[in-house]
């Protein structure tokens, strides 16, 4: 280890973290290095550029891109900046390219593909001196899996689908309840932000802990007074965590979804009129039959979560989790629509996508209030630990090897610190030393 | 259509927000009465697109509920709101409802934290046995489009 470099074993143990793991600027750094720099990482949708020219701006860590569909339909993950000598050459978070991207500064406009096709006065170069196919705009490479976009800012070997896992089969989850087998995200975004650290949501997510406790202002409202939630979060309860391996991870709820029928998350039971609901099934039944219909929606929507900055959560929700600095981050929420179901079920969707998730919502107001208590909480600088040793002892392996707890313990927190160690200790990205 | 009464209906409703008199403000609303918070632009279409707020009767119920139990931890502590509403036009509308449009500036601290919030408001005013009531109510956030903090309490 270099001299001054973090010794990042041993602030992350395996049943605590050290809380300079969220306050520390030169640990912010070194995870736009060595975790946002070279892991897949979730940029967007498909479907968000389905048509030619769109683009919508996103991230890789820190640096801005755009995520564009050429005209020839094929899409592009191109660093937002101008090869002249560095602009944007893109205001917007979204829209239609129809001319390409043009830099205002000296006019050097670029296809969508990224191409640069044309800049004024080009005899300001010496012939032999400049070749225009050398300055197209910087392309990141770009993997996608059924429709979801991973980009990598330094490609090493590691496929999306090897990053993915196990998660892949979430994924097909969350897509086989759409009647036409696909998802769209085209129904508009909430964006929340909160004043902490990034790595607070991604084991927000994953914690099943919480809920109960922190929530329980929309647990009790009249529609969940009478229900018994410890049957799904207590000692005898039916959900479980799941640690997917390379910081990926699970709330399994669909012991649950199965004795309530489905839709017990997707929050359907009684929102969609009959007629909506028996369209919709037989819909699935068409694509399915009748017997993976009837096991998919008993599955219902998956919760997981996607190592560094993806999670899916029902009723058909995707979130993008965006680092700004050490003690700010901002999430997108996205309504997954499902192609093919009546409006009314997608109607459902989106409005409960904002009711419970959104910065207005019911629920997620309170957990980014939680992380705010946790950042200021970091300043208390005395045996700076933090603790994660629920079900160290009592959790176990399920048929596919992955470890598995119960609702109220730490299995999927510790999963993620594990990969986190294993990426930040390694200085050089597995280049020779 | 008396100005003065309308303008002094949507003061009073200001100050039941800012006060977190939550009953009070809920008792001032239609039962059919619907509540919009449009996000990403002002025109969307909530049924298409997700919204900050689109709520009718039952769930603006739900979340008044919610606040009232004292375990809504983003409003704990509350917020210290106080807004200047202001630019109101009344114009007659359809069923002989009253559509006022006015603007806002309102101050939030909470937690030595000061965020201020802008926005535009329609308001559709019906009259109920003598009484006026809220029927509809969109509020358009300057900053509807980009990432925001916790609004947990009633804008
Ligand atoms: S910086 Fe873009 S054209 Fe000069
Ligand atoms: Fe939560």
């Amino acid at each position: 280890m270099a001299a001054g470099a973090i010794d990042y074993g041993e602030l992350v143990r395996e049943d605590q973290v050290h809380a300079r793991l969220y306050y520390d600027d030169a640990i912010f750094r070194d995870e736009m290095e060595r975790i946002f720099s070279r892991v897949w990482a979730y940029v967007g949708h498909e479907s968000e550029v389905a048509e030619p020219g769109e683009f919508v701006a996103r991230w890789m860590g820190l640096q801005p891109v755009l995520l564009v569909r050429d005209r020839n339909r094929r899409l592009h993950l191109l660093l937002n900046r101008c090869r002249h000598r560095s602009n944007t050459v893109c205001q917007l978070e979204r829209g239609k390219a129809a001319g390409g991207f043009r830099c205002a500064y000296h006019g050097w406009t670029y296809a969508a593909s990224g191409e640069l096709i044309g800049m004024p006065y080009p005899v300001g170069y010496a012939p032999g001196d400049f070749r225009k196919e050398d300055y197209g705009l910087i392309e990141v490479a770009l993997e996608s899996y059924r429709g979801f976009l991973f980009g990598h800012l330094n490609p090493n070997g590691k496929t999306l689908r090897d990053h993915l896992g196990a998660t892949t089969r979430l994924i097909d989850q969350a897509i086989d309840l759409a009647p036409n087998g696909e998802l769209i995200l085209r129904a508009g975004v909430l964006k929340h932000m909160y004043r902490a650290n990034w790595k607070m949501t991604m084991e927000n997510v994953l914690d099943a802990y919480h809920p109960p406790i922190l929530h329980q202002s929309a647990f009790h409202l009249d529609s969940g007074k009478s229900f018994n939630w410890d049957s799904i979060y207590g000692p005898d309860g039916n959900a479980r965590i799941r640690d997917l391996g390379d910081g990926h991870g699970q709330i399994d709820f669909s012991a649950q979804n199965r004795k309530s029928g489905g839709f017990f998350f997707q929050g359907l039971r009684g929102e969609v009129a009959g007629d909506a609901q028996r369209a919709y099934i037989e819909g699935l039944e068409r694509r399915l039959g009748k017997e993976r219909a009837a096991e998919t929606i008993g599955n219902s929507d998956p919760h997981f979560s996607i190592f560094p900055n993806f999670n899916f959560l029902p009723p058909g929700q995707v979130r993008l989790i965006r680092p700004v600095s050490v003690d700010e981050t901002h999430i997108y929420y996205f309504p997954a629509l499902l192609a093919g179901a009546p409006e009314e079920i997608n109607r459902e969707r989106i409005r409960r996508n904002g009711y419970m998730h959104g910065p207005a919502g019911l629920v997620a107001p309170d957990d980014i209030d939680v992380y705010e208590r946790n950042q200021d909480a970091l300043r208390a600088r005395k045996d700076e630990w933090l603790l994660l040793r629920r079900g160290l002892r009592t959790e176990r392996r399920d048929e596919d090897g992955f470890r598995v707890g119960m609702a109220y313990e730490e299995t999927t927190q510790r999963g993620i610190w594990r990969h986190y160690r294993k990426l930040m200790s390694d200085a050089t990205g597995g280049a020779a030393q | 259509m008396d100005y003065r009464e309308v303008e002094q209906f949507i003061f009073r409703e200001a100050r039941l927000m800012d006060e977190h008199r939550y009953d009070e403000w809920l008792a001032l609303w239609a039962r059919d009465g619907l509540y919009w918070v449009p996000c990403g632009r002002d025109d969307a279409d909530p049924e298409r697109e997700v919204s900050i707020i689109y709520d009718r009767y039952p769930q603006l119920a739900n979340r008044i509920q919610r606040l009232r139990t004292g375990k809504a931890f983003a409003e704990d502590p509350p917020s210290r709101l106080c807004r200047v509403v202001s630019n109101i036009e009344i114009e007659t509308g359809s069923d002989g409802e009253i559509v006022a449009h006015s603007t806002f500036v309102l101050g939030d601290l909470r937690k030595h934290r000061e965020v201020h919030w802008y926005g535009r408001t329609i308001h559709r005013l019906r009259r109920i046995d003598g009484a006026l009531r809220i029927a509809y109510k969109k509020v358009m956030l300057l900053n509807n489009d980009e990432p925001l903090p916790n609004l947990a309490f009633l804008i």
